[in-house]
């Protein structure tokens, strides 16, 4: 938990700081006073965002008060962990998705609070919870940390296109009917703002079911338009919970084959309904997000099963009701 | 999803909705049917008893005794059989029958509906619906009588039925219905379940305008699987004389008929 408060304070710091400095950014001096082996970040990118909260010139001169045999600065990518030595003060990060242009900014924050702290003053902000304890000026002493790095703080974008695909299971109810299905169910949504449209399909296997006392080979598509109203509850750095309810109209494609009749003929037909969901989606880095729905359909109107010589013998469910869980890929 | 967009959508989805929930009736599925063979006579003749085994339609021995095809009353249709028979020549059984033999089920439901126009006195018997059957499946000459449904007068002017059965000691079979009323100028359905069984899971139920009237269940029934099944009046010293029967849509079924169900579409 004090990770990730200080996680955020850090990036809080960074971005007040770097609206402040504006738009001073500058190449590299020639000198390399910021090096390392380091490929993400980039020293070079590091200096580029030290540049935004230090101007150059007294940068420059504070790198080199403090320069000594190799780089005042140096930057290592371990991976996972990066990390950052200024002054003799080393600090290691972690940052599991390797978002290079994120560890550029915090390594700059941390040189620039060790080489020069006074140089950091987010006045209109509350004062952040800072990642180190700010140096004095140099000779500073050294901070070796070993500690967790700051974590993402911001909450991952809602999609704008998504795709779901999950494992459904459904249960019909009716006067005459029960049965249950299961199946693969495929969803588009489309809208990143508060609402959505919803488009929706799902194959369920073939049951054998039994309606009024007829045995019946049962095949049912159900298919959907929806309206979504969606939200988003933060669970932490990385991850928000995005819930989401649907209204919508539903139509199924039914397929009844009579099993032992002594005459057996197969009848399809469209059931129309009206369908409600309500889900979840748990949303991190990925682009895959795990979801799960509930949702229910009413049909006012099921299909009659008729058969000679009882004539209509009942109707398919007036209720369905189920579940989907499986993945939805953020495709925009 | 812009505002507009969102206003459109939701008029639009409210709308379907509404077309929903004010659906009519869902559509009719017929799966198919347990109705093995069945007879309108809405063809106006006797062509579906003659397309399956059995002696079709026949009349004898007296030339008033006839078999036609009559739209005089119908149960369904236009369409019915009637079958007149001539009674005048006393103790001389005359005899008008529709039959069918051969590939009928082992168990199966056996149904028609009857038609009295006007009430018979009864003097010796009258017998509208019959099984017979073979000691030797394979032998014509051993065909002989089992069970008769017969009409009887209950009281003066009043119809009901007996079961009587050929290869018992005591021929008359008391119904669990004692003397159930048969209505006179109206149709009545007769449905019999017989399941042919040489052993003791033999069974015959009959039902008059769906009311069960008797049930025989546990005992052997014909000594072979051939069985003759009749929709026929045989009778012998009736009056008024000639007496008339109407009979119409007559089915063999898998599942029972009764007196809602439909054998044809």
């Amino acid at each position: 938990m004090q990770d990730r408060v200080r996680r955020g304070a850090v990036l809080f710091a960074a971005v007040a700081l770097w609206g402040a400095a504006g738009a001073a950014r500058a190449a590299d001096p020639p000198e390399r006073l910021i090096g390392g082996s380091s490929s993400c970040p980039a020293p070079a990118a590091v200096r580029t965002e030290v540049e935004l909260l230090i101007p150059r010139e007294r940068l420059n001169a504070r790198l080199r008060a403090v320069a000594g045999a190799g780089p005042p600065v140096e930057i290592v990518d371990l991976g996972a962990p990066f990390q950052v030595t200024a002054a003799g003060n080393v600090r290691e990060y972690r940052d599991e998705a390797r978002d290079c242009p994120y560890r550029a900014r915090v390594a700059a924050l941390f040189v620039a609070l060790v080489l020069d702290p006074g140089a950091i003053q987010p006045a209109s902000t509350p004062p952040p919870e800072a990642p180190v304890a700010p140096a004095p000026a140099p000779p500073l002493p050294a901070v070796v940390s070993t500690a967790p790095a700051a974590p993402e703080t911001t909450t991952p974008e809602r999609a704008r296109l998504r795709l779901a695909l999950g494992a459904a299971a459904e249960g019909g109810i009716g006067a005459d009917a029960r049965v249950g299905q299961a199946g693969l169910g495929l969803r588009i949504v489309s809208g990143a703002g508060r609402w959505a449209l919803a488009l929706g399909a799902t194959a369920l296997a073939p049951v054998d079911t039994t309606i009024g006392g007829i045995a019946l080979h049962q095949w049912r598509i159900p298919a959907d338009v929806s309206l979504r109203a969606q939200g988003a509850t933060r669970l932490g750095e990385h991850r928000a919970l995005e819930p989401y309810a649907e209204l919508g109209v539903a139509v199924a494609l039914l397929r009844e084959s009579a099993l032992d009749l002594a005459t057996r003929d197969t009848r399809t037909s469209a059931e129309l309904g009206v369908r409600a969901a309500a889900g979840l989606h748990l949303t991190g880095g990925s682009r895959i997000a795990p979801f799960l729905e509930l949702h229910g359909e009413l049909v006012p109107s099921p299909p009659a099963i008729s058969a000679l010589p009882r004539g209509v013998v009942g109707h398919t469910p007036l209720v369905w009701v189920g579940a989907t869980a499986g993945a939805a890929w953020r495709l925009f | 999803m812009r505002l507009g967009h969102r206003t459109r959508a939701l008029v639009l989805a409210a709308a379907a909705l509404t077309l929903v929930a004010a659906g009519g009736c869902g559509p009719n599925l017929d799966v198919g049917s347990d109705v093995l063979w069945s007879a309108t006579y809405e063809t106006g003749s006797f062509s579906e008893w003659m397309a399956v085994p059995g002696r079709g339609a026949e009349a004898f021995p007296e030339a008033g005794d006839s078999i036609a095809v009559s739209t005089e009353h119908a149960h369904h249709g236009t369409y019915a059989a009637k079958l007149t028979i001539d009674t005048s020549v006393a103790g001389e059984q005359q005899n008008t029958l529709l039959s069918r033999v051969g590939d009928l089920p082992v168990e199966g439901y056996y149904s028609a509906w009857y038609y009295l126009p006007s009430a018979v006195t009864v003097g010796t018997y009258w017998v509208i619906f019959k099984f017979r059957l073979r000691t030797n499946a394979d032998d014509e000459s051993t065909t002989t009588e089992f069970y008769d449904l017969d009409l009887v007068n209950r009281a003066a002017g009043q119809m009901s039925l007996i079961l009587y059965n050929h290869r018992t000691a005591v021929h008359e079979i008391p119904l669990d219905v004692p003397y159930p009323s048969v209505p006179v100028g109206s149709w009545f359905q007769i449905e019999s379940f017989y399941r042919n069984a040489q052993d003791d899971t033999g069974r015959l139920t009959f039902w008059l305008d769906g009311q069960q009237i008797i049930d025989i269940n546990g005992q052997a029934m014909a000594p072979t699987p051939w069985i003759e099944w009749e929709v026929c009046s045989i009778g012998e010293d009736l009056s008024a004389s000639p007496a008339v029967l109407y009979i119409d849509d007559c089915a063999l079924s898998q599942t029972r008929v009764g007196p809602t169900g439909a054998i044809t579409r």
